[in-house]
C-alpha cells in the first residue's frame, strides 16, 4: 500500500536523479567532445562475438536527461491525475517500461539493439493507448501499433541489408554509405516517418490521444514521436547529399502545413495539441533534411519541454471542467485557474516562438537557416504558411479556452488547487522559459552565422503577427457560432480532417484488407484448397485405397495375374 | 430423463452453487443450425421465408455459388459499430439479439472491425482523390521547381550607379 501511495514520488525522485547524472555527464561530454562506446560481450561463439554496445555521447546523454526529467514530472503529475484509477500500479509500470525502452533506443548505436528499444516503444505505447479499455481506444491503439509496425518492418529489412557489412553499428558505417545504400536509407526513412507520424502515416498521432493525458504528455508529444527524428539524426551522415533529403523535405513540410491547417479546424483540446506536435515534428525533419541535424536536435529538446507542459496543462483543464475536451465548452479559464493558464500561455508562446522563450531560439534559428539555404520555393512557402498557422491555432486555442465567455455549467468547480499536478509542472514551466537559451549556449557556443535581407529577417515576425491576429479575429467574428464556415463545407471538412487521412488509413485499408481476406478465404480456403486439398485428397485417397483394398481381398486370381505380369516383365528385362 | 434434468436444474438454483448447464433450448449441435438447401421453387422459397420469420416477398436468398450458404437470406449488412450502443441487446458485446437473423458475414464486422455500413459524407473514392490531388499538386510542383532553387540575395547587387565605385582595381602592394 505504501508502495502504491508513494510510487509516483519514488519514481519521480529516481528519474530526476537520473536526469541530473545524465545531464552532468552530457555537459562533460560537450566540453570534452569525447564519445564513450561501451562494448559488453554477451558471449563468443566460434570466433563470432555477440556484443551489446552502448553509446554515451553528448547527444544520447542529453536526450536521456530530458526524457528523465519529463517522465519524472509526468509520473509525479500522474499521482493526482490517475489517483482514482483501479490499476494505478500498472500505469506506473507501463510508463517506466516506456522510459526503459526509450533509454535502449537512445543509447543504442546498433541497428539490432535500437530495434529492441524501437519495438518496446511501439508495444508500450499500444498498451498505454488502450489503457482505458473501450472500442474506440482499441481501434486507436490498433491504428497506432500497425502504423508503427510498418516502421519496425522497415528496420528489420534494414538489418537484413546491413548484415552484408558484418556489423550493424551505424555510428561507424553511416559515414561510408554512398548511393549504393539507397535502399537502406529508404527503409530508415520509412521507419522514421512512421514513428514521427509524417504523411502518409500521420493518422495515428491524433488517434493516440485516446491514451490518458499524462501519457500524451510524455509519449505522444515529446519522446516517442521524436524517436524517428533521433534515428534520422544518428543517420544524418548517411543522408548527406542523397535524394532522400529532397523527398523528406517535401513530406515533412507538407506534414507541417497539413497539421497546422487541421489544428485550426479542430475542437478537441488534446487533438489540437497533438496536431501541433505533428507540425513541430515536420519542422524538425525538414531542417534535418536540409542538412542541419544539430538544429533538429536542438528543436527536439526545446519542443519536448514546452509540449509536455502544454499537455499537462490540458490535463488539468480537462480534469477541472469535468472531463470535457471540447474547447467550446471552456472559456474564461484565466479567472478560475490563473496558475495553469499562466503555464499554458508560457508553453503556447514558446510554441509560437515568442522572443526569448524556449521555442524562439530553436524555431527562429531553424526558419532563418532555412531561408538562408538554397531551398525549393514550395518548401519555403510551406515553411512560411505553417509558421503563420502555428500562431493562428495557438491564438484560437487561447481565444476559446483561456479567454472569452464562460461556457461551462454554473456548478463547475474550477480551480488549480491540485498542488501535486501544478507543482509537477514547475520544472517544465521553467524549462519552457529558459530551456531554449540555456540549450543554445550549451550546444552552440559559437554563434550560427545568419545573413539575411531585411524582408526575410522580418518575414517570420510578420507572418506570426498576421497568424495571431487572424487566429483571434476570425474567431472573434463568430465564424464558428454563426456557422459561416458551412458555406465552404467541403473544403472545411477536408482541411479539418487532415486531408481525409484518418479515414483513408483506417476505413479504406481496413475494409479492403478485410474484403480481400474474405475473398481469399472464399476462393482459396473454401475453394481451390478445399477442391484439391481437403476434398480432392479425400477423393484421391478413397480411390487409391479402394484399389489397395481390393488387392487385399485374398483373390487368388488377382495374385496369379500379378505373378504372371511380374514374370513377363522379368523375362523381358532379362532378354 | 426430463425429470432428472429438471431436478438437477432446480437443485442448482436452490443451492446457489454454480453448476454445469446440462440443457439448452434448441439446436444442440451445429448441424441443427445449418441452412437448408438452396430453394428453387416458389413453394420452397415461401417455406424458407417462414422458417426465417420473413415475408415471402422480402425473402431473397444469397446467390448459390456452391459454397454452402444454402437458403440463408440475403440480409442488409448492419455492422456492430453502427448499432445503438445503449439498446439493451441480448448480447451487448456483439450488439445483437438472440435468434436475430443477421447478415451472413456479420461475424466479420465486429466492434473491433471496420464500420462498413456507415454513411460517409464523402465517398472513399472522393476522399482518396482529394488527398492524392493535394499531394500530387504539392509534390509535383516541388519536383518541378527542384532545378530552380531560390536563394535570397544577402546584399544589394554591386552595380556601378549613383557614382559609387565598388572596385577600384588598384594594383596590389
Amino acid at each position: 500500500m505504501i508502495w502504491k501511495i508513494s510510487m509516483n514520488e519514488i519514481s519521480m525522485l529516481g528519474l530526476f536523479l537520473g536526469s541530473l547524472i545524465t545531464g552532468s555527464l552530457a555537459l562533460l561530454k560537450i566540453k570534452s567532445g569525447v564519445m564513450d562506446v561501451v562494448e559488453w560481450e554477451l558471449f563468443s561463439l566460434m570466433g563470432s562475438s555477440i556484443v551489446f554496445t552502448l553509446v554515451l555521447d553528448w547527444i544520447s546523454l542529453l536526450f536521456m536527461s530530458f526524457v528523465f526529467v519529463i517522465s519524472g514530472s509526468v509520473l509525479s503529475y500522474s499521482g493526482s491525475y490517475m489517483a482514482g484509477d483501479k490499476t494505478f500500479n500498472r500505469f506506473m509500470y507501463l510508463v517506466l517500461a516506456f522510459v526503459l525502452s526509450m533509454s535502449f533506443m537512445v543509447l543504442s548505436p546498433n541497428l539490432i539493439s535500437i530495434l529492441l528499444g524501437w519495438d518496446g516503444l511501439g508495444l508500450v505505447s499500444y498498451a498505454l493507448v488502450i489503457y482505458y479499455q473501450n472500442e474506440k481506444s482499441a481501434n486507436a491503439g490498433m491504428l497506432t501499433i500497425l502504423s508503427n509496425r510498418v516502421g519496425d518492418v522497415a528496420i528489420l529489412l534494414g538489418i537484413g541489408l546491413m548484415s552484408s557489412l558484418g556489423s550493424w553499428n551505424f555510428l561507424f558505417y553511416s559515414y561510408y554509405m554512398d548511393e549504393s545504400w539507397m535502399l537502406l536509407k529508404i527503409f530508415l526513412m520509412i521507419s522514421a516517418m512512421t514513428k514521427s507520424a509524417q504523411i502518409p502515416f500521420s493518422a495515428w498521432l491524433p488517434a493516440a490521444m485516446a491514451a490518458p493525458t499524462p501519457v500524451s504528455a510524455l509519449v505522444h508529444s515529446s519522446t516517442l514521436v521524436t524517436a524517428g527524428v533521433y534515428l534520422m539524426i544518428r543517420f544524418s551522415a548517411a543522408l548527406e547529399g542523397s535524394m532522400i533529403q529532397s523527398f523528406l523535405l517535401v513530406i515533412s513540410c507538407l506534414t507541417m502545413f497539413m497539421a497546422g491547417l487541421g489544428a485550426n479546424f479542430e475542437y478537441d483540446l488534446k487533438k489540437i495539441i497533438a496536431l501541433s506536435t505533428l507540425s513541430q515534428l515536420g519542422v524538425m525533419l525538414s531542417i534535418l533534411s536540409l542538412g542541419f541535424s544539430d538544429l533538429a536536435f536542438f528543436h527536439l529538446l526545446s519542443h519536448a519541454l514546452f509540449k509536455a507542459l502544454l499537455f499537462m496543462c490540458a490535463g488539468i483543464i480537462i480534469h477541472s471542467v469535468g472531463g470535457y475536451q471540447d474547447i467550446r465548452f471552456m472559456g474564461n479559464l484565466v479567472k478560475f485557474m490563473p496558475l495553469t493558464v499562466s503555464y499554458m500561455t508560457i508553453a503556447n508562446l514558446a510554441l509560437c516562438g515568442f522572443p526569448f522563450m524556449a521555442g524562439f531560439y530553436s524555431k527562429d534559428m531553424i526558419l532563418e537557416v532555412a531561408f538562408m539555404s538554397w531551398i525549393n520555393f514550395i518548401a519555403l512557402l510551406l515553411y512560411v504558411m505553417a509558421t503563420g498557422l502555428t500562431v493562428m491555432y495557438t491564438f484560437r486555442l487561447i481565444f476559446f479556452s483561456l479567454t472569452g465567455e464562460y461556457n461551462l455549467g454554473s456548478l463547475s468547480n474550477l480551480s488549480d488547487e491540485d498542488f501535486l499536478m501544478t507543482n509537477s509542472m514547475s520544472i517544465l514551466g521553467l524549462g519552457a522559459i529558459l530551456g531554449g537559451s540555456v540549450l543554445s549556449w550549451m550546444l552552440f557556443p559559437e554563434c550560427y552565422m545568419i545573413c539575411l535581407s531585411g524582408v526575410m529577417k522580418m518575414m517570420v515576425l510578420m507572418v506570426s503577427i498576421l497568424g495571431g491576429l487572424m487566429g483571434y479575429i476570425l474567431n472573434f467574428m463568430s465564424v464558428n457560432y454563426l456557422l459561416k464556415s458551412i458555406y465552404n463545407y467541403k473544403s472545411v471538412v477536408m482541411m479539418g480532417s487532415m486531408w481525409f487521412m484518418p479515414l483513408l488509413s483506417t476505413l479504406k485499408l481496413s475494409e479492403k484488407s478485410l474484403n480481400m481476406g474474405f475473398q481469399m478465404e472464399k476462393v482459396a480456403d473454401k475453394g481451390w484448397f478445399e477442391f484439391y486439398g481437403g476434398q480432392g485428397l479425400y477423393y484421391l485417397f478413397s480411390q487409391v485405397f479402394f484399389i489397395l483394398n481390393s488387392l487385399q481381398l485374398n483373390s487368388i486370381k488377382v495374385f496369379m495375374k500379378m505373378s504372371m505380369v511380374m514374370i513377363i516383365i522379368f523375362m523381358i528385362l532379362s532378354m | 430423463m426430463a425429470r432428472l434434468v429438471r431436478l438437477v436444474d432446480t437443485s442448482r438454483r436452490i443451492s446457489g452453487l454454480p453448476g454445469v448447464l446440462i440443457s439448452r433450448s434448441a439446436g444442440n449441435w451445429n448441424k441443427d443450425w445449418k441452412p437448408g438447401p438452396y430453394p428453387v421453387n416458389p413453394e420452397d422459397r415461401a417455406a424458407v421465408a417462414r422458417k426465417y420469420g420473413l415475408r415471402p416477398d422480402e425473402y431473397k436468398p444469397i446467390p448459390d455459388d456452391g459454397l454452402g450458404v444454402g437458403d440463408y437470406p440475403d440480409l442488409p449488412l448492419v455492422t456492430a459499430e453502427s448499432r445503438d450502443p445503449y439498446y439493451p441487446w441480448d448480447h451487448p458485446e456483439h450488439r445483437r439479439d438472440f435468434m436475430e437473423p443477421i447478415h451472413a458475414e456479420y461475424d466479420m464486422y465486429g466492434l473491433d472491425r471496420v464500420n462498413a455500413s456507415q454513411k460517409l459524407r464523402f465517398s472513399v473514392t472522393q476522399q482518396f482523390l482529394a488527398f492524392m490531388g493535394v499531394m500530387t499538386f504539392f509534390v509535383g510542383t516541388y519536383y518541378l521547381m527542384e532545378s530552380r532553387k531560390i536563394h535570397w540575395p544577402l546584399l544589394p547587387k554591386q552595380y556601378p550607379g549613383d557614382g559609387k565605385v565598388h572596385y577600384t582595381f588598384e594594383k596590389p602592394e
